[in-house]
């Protein structure tokens, strides 16, 4: 089941990476569909689940649990999430074609009366389903973390990728209820013809604020495993603890709290008064403080550190080159007057495309070839692995760079002409996304295919020092019942993956 | 920040050339340390923002609607009407005079869109519902007969969306003037008012 979470996952990650399509040959309805689908499977159906499926099978390991607390809970979760990501891509599929509002549903483009087409409603439910899995989930997490930790795993020593699971589940459970409220009210509004997001006396502010209440804690619910994840590498791979484990801590519980207080800055071009505007400036440079201090722990970490090179930690590390950037870019937006420039033009796509697709999936891949042989016993190919790595982080950078130089183009155009000027470098990140997109996959191929390889790795090829690794509780006081426990999980994995 | 890029790279050199078997050897944090960092951080952050401040104090203090010239723009899907002083509308097309402070004053009447003007890089959503107000002031023509900027919608608002791009076009005072006194003759004959 836990394995089945991951790969559930992974094959959702796979599927969406076909399901983007380039922009040239579709006219503008099938364009703003793929984007809204896009947009909304890589965020909500893709990247959240990696993080929350890697978390699955690794969290219990490393607090010495048997299992989650509530196993048909997870799995109820892990069946509901599975049943949305597959309605949404079928709403393709229904006449009329799918909601085509891009992910934000801004009202009242969302209502009956501009997009009339089921599938829209369709999409909608599949976002309130979701948000039904993810409080599952997160009650899930959160109890397990807090009631099943074995003897001697105190919060104190609860290793770094676990504390960031934490913070995302506790995110999780402040920020997804707007979402799914504004959803069940946008599905009364299509369904039932009420008027909570047509009516003209403010809908469209209204679904601003619930939908970024939850839109801007859900960065930080994706990023945060990712950042865990690249402790745990960065840790191991450096052969040294994390730098500052308690200013670490700190910061990350400090960026969980404030990510609830920005969100007013994806609405700074909506009229809202400057002092406003302002205080919401003001905590975005706040976030950006503590941010930034999880990124220096981080890098610090591999000072006087032995560091072995392998496709974990250069994925890694990759992860936070494009933290650095995507987050010097962000905090530029924080400045209201820059906002109105970059607002709504490719500069931010950049922007959290550098955030989500560089740091939050370079970081959960490192995830998943960290542990693969934790998980499967099977290890993948180095070489092949550092290969792909290096092709798809050039890839990547061709392909979204150019998009801080594109600060002209609108986003969510599905054509530009040649007047414009704007195809030079279009064209150069359509070449990125040529590389980096095979390259991906080849990454993660690399993966699959190791499962047919007969080499075992041993229980812990990294020598790390983690309890997942070391199946045993020495890092914590021993005691007898934890113990077992934890063998118990190991002769489950050997024959679920014989 | 972007030293710390230089960083990781130095970093990672120097360790590549020698792994071994793991050994514990950790330099010491302090807390000292972790709070200076945030300070610096916090400082550059807001001499920065101070300064931007400082720097634009067009985006603080609206004008009073008596120094500027009050445009009223309406967005549709997918285009912007322009309300003129004096009962003159454009659709399509904007014309503003030179050397003044133009106020507009935004709206929408179906979906959210965004008014846009690319060159000055000012933007405002225009909402349904509500009236939200940007202001520029255009330039001096100087030797130009007309000066021409583009005025885009950066918010998605349906399938044309994309072709949502109206030229802007800066006159001199006269002939802004004779264009509005045009269309006002236009306008009485044609519609009756």
């Amino acid at each position: 089941m836990f394995f089945l979470c991951v790969a559930g996952s992974f094959g959702e990650l796979i599927r969406t990476q076909l399901a983007v399509p380039d922009n040239q040959f579709m006219d503008a309805f099938a364009y703003t569909q793929t984007v809204t689908l896009h947009g909304l499977l890589m965020i909500l159906w893709v990247l959240s689940p990696l993080g929350v499926g890697l978390a699955n099978y690794i969290v219990p390991l490393q607090i010495g649990a048997k299992d989650l607390a509530f196993p048909r809970l997870n799995a109820l979760s892990y069946f509901t999430y599975l049943f949305s990501g597959v309605l949404l891509v079928g709403t393709l599929f229904v006449p009329g074609g799918s909601a085509a509002t891009g992910w934000t549903f801004y009202a009242p483009l969302n209502t009956i009366q501009f997009s009339p087409q089921p599938g829209a409603t369709l999409a909608v439910l599949a976002i309130a389903l979701l948000a039904v899995s993810v409080t599952l989930s997160s009650i899930n997490f959160l109890t397990t973390i807090a009631r099943n930790r074995a003897k001697g795993v105190t919060w104190k020593r609860l290793p770094i990728f676990t504390w960031s699971v934490v913070m995302t589940m506790a995110l999780m459970l402040f920020a997804f209820p707007p979402l799914a409220a504004g959803t069940l009210l946008l599905t009364t509004d299509r369904v039932l013809g009420t008027v909570f997001f047509s009516s003209p006396q403010g809908g469209s502010i209204l679904w601003d604020q619930m939908f970024w209440f939850f839109g801007h804690p859900e960065v930080y619910i994706v990023v945060l495993p990712a950042i865990g994840i690249i402790a745990e590498v960065f840790m191991t791979f450096g052969k040294r603890g994390l730098f500052g484990r308690t200013a670490f801590l700190v910061e990350l519980g400090a960026v969980t709290f404030l990510s609830m207080d920005v969100y007013m800055h994806h609405m700074f071009t909506t009229g809202v008064n400057y002092t406003l505007l302002q205080s919401y400036s003001i905590t975005t440079m706040a976030i950006s403080v503590p941010f930034e201090g999880l990124v220096i722990g981080l890098v610090l970490t591999l000072h006087r550190s032995r560091i072995k090179i392998t496709t974990p930690f250069l994925f890694a590390v990759a992860a936070i080159f494009t933290v650095t950037l995507g987050g010097v870019t962000g905090v530029l937006q924080a400045f209201p007057v820059l906002d109105y420039a970059f607002r709504g033009t490719y500069w931010v796509v950049g922007h959290f495309h550098y955030v989500m697709a560089g740091t939050t999936l370079f970081g959960l891949v490192a995830g998943l070839y960290y542990w693969w042989p934790k998980i499967t016993k099977r290890m993948y190919n180095e070489k092949i692995g550092i290969a792909t790595f290096i092709a798809s982080f050039v890839g990547f950078n061709i392909l979204y760079f150019p998009y801080f130089l594109l600060m002209d183009m609108p986003r969510r155009i599905f054509t530009y002409s040649i007047a414009s000027g704007l195809a030079p470098l279009n064209f150069d990140a359509t070449i990125g996304a040529y590389i980096f997109g095979p390259a991906f996959l080849l990454a993660i191929l690399n993966l699959v295919f190791s499962l047919r390889k007969k080499s075992v790795s041993g229980p812990n090829p990294w020598e790390a020092k983690e309890m997942e690794w070391t199946g045993n509780l020495s890092t914590a006081s021993s005691s007898s019942d934890s113990a077992s426990d934890q063998k118990l999980i190991d002769s489950k994995e050997a024959t679920k993956n014989v | 920040m972007a030293a710390m890029v230089f960083f990781i790279i130095t970093n990672r050199e120097k360790k590549g050339q020698e792994k071994f078997i793991p050994e514990k050897r950790l330099s010491r944090t302090r807390a000292r340390d972790a709070v200076i960092f945030a300070v610096i951080s916090i400082i550059i952050l807001f001499s920065v923002n101070v300064a931007g401040d400082r720097l634009t104090p067009n985006a603080r203090f609206q004008p009073s609607v008596a120094e500027s010239y009050l445009i009223h723009v309406t967005a549709y899907q997918w285009s912007f009407r322009f309300d003129y002083p004096g009962n003159v509308s454009s659709m399509g097309f904007l014309y503003v005079p030179e050397n003044t402070i133009v106020m507009f004053n935004v709206t929408s009447t179906d979906v959210m869109h965004n008014f846009y003007l690319m060159q000055y890089r000012v933007s405002i959503d225009a909402i349904p519902g509500r009236f939200n107000v940007i202001w520029i002031t255009t330039p001096a023509l100087g030797s130009n007969s007309q000066l021409n900027y583009t005025v885009i919608c950066k918010e998605l608002c349906g399938t044309g969306h994309t072709s949502m791009e109206i030229p802007m076009t800066v006159m001199s005072q006269s002939a802004f003037n004779q264009w509005l006194t045009n269309q006002t003759a236009t306008n009485s004959t044609v519609t009756g008012g």
